[in-house]
């Protein structure tokens, strides 16, 4: 699944380890989800929407 | 697997691994007690080795080695621990499958041996049907 993980967190000029603490998951976990290895439970997507001041339909892109 | 952490000489494990550890050196101590002193030794490195091997996998920052401890932080670990146990299962049942069969060829029919490997075909075939069953339920 595409992802704007990545294009937001460069935004905020946030490394992924940073991230990764703030949101309650590990850096290899962001670094997945941005590659799009990974798709995040319901409860991380909307815990990564909420960090960015987004939605999770903006966030991730599901088509 | 228990993912609730226990502090332990000043650093997380996860209790799982805590436990194991306890266990482990309690094996060792009644080994020592009952005089098997190298299986005591051996108890006791196995127990040093499990919560410096966990201890390190957390501060190491790395997955591989968290995923080979069992020291799972978040949902992806747990989610990829799933599929590393389902692997372990499968090459669990074949190999005790073939031991079964090769049991049934050499083996005495009901010698203690024959007995084992059958009963461990059961217990494999049981908790197949029980974690089917749990896991379907619970969605």
């Amino acid at each position: 699944m595409d992802s704007r993980v990545n294009e937001l967190r460069r935004e905020r000029g946030l490394s992924q380890q940073a991230l990764g603490e703030a949101v309650g998951v590990s850096r290899q976990t962001i670094n997945a989800l941005e590659k799009g290895r990974y798709d995040p439970s319901l409860q991380l997507a909307v815990h990564l929407a909420r960090y960015f001041d987004s939605t999770v339909e903006e966030l991730f892109d599901v088509d | 697997m228990s993912t609730e952490r226990t502090r332990f000489i000043g650093r997380r494990i996860s209790r799982t691994n805590a436990v194991l550890a306890v266990l482990v050196v309690i094996g060792a101590g009644i080994s020592a007690a009952a005089g098997e002193l190298v299986a005591a030794a051996v108890l006791a490195v196995a127990g040093a080795a499990i919560v410096v091997s966990a201890m390190r996998a957390r501060s190491s920052g790395s997955d591989v080695a968290r995923l080979h401890t069992g020291e799972l932080v978040d949902e992806r670990d747990r989610q990829l621990f799933t599929r590393v146990m389902a692997a372990v299962g499968v090459v669990s049942l074949v190999t005790t499958y073939l031991a079964w069969i090769g049991g049934m060829l050499l083996l005495e029919p009901w010698s203690f041996g024959w007995a084992a490997l059958l009963g461990l075909v059961l217990v494999q075939a049981l908790t197949w049907i029980i974690a089917g069953a749990v896991v379907a339920r619970r969605g």
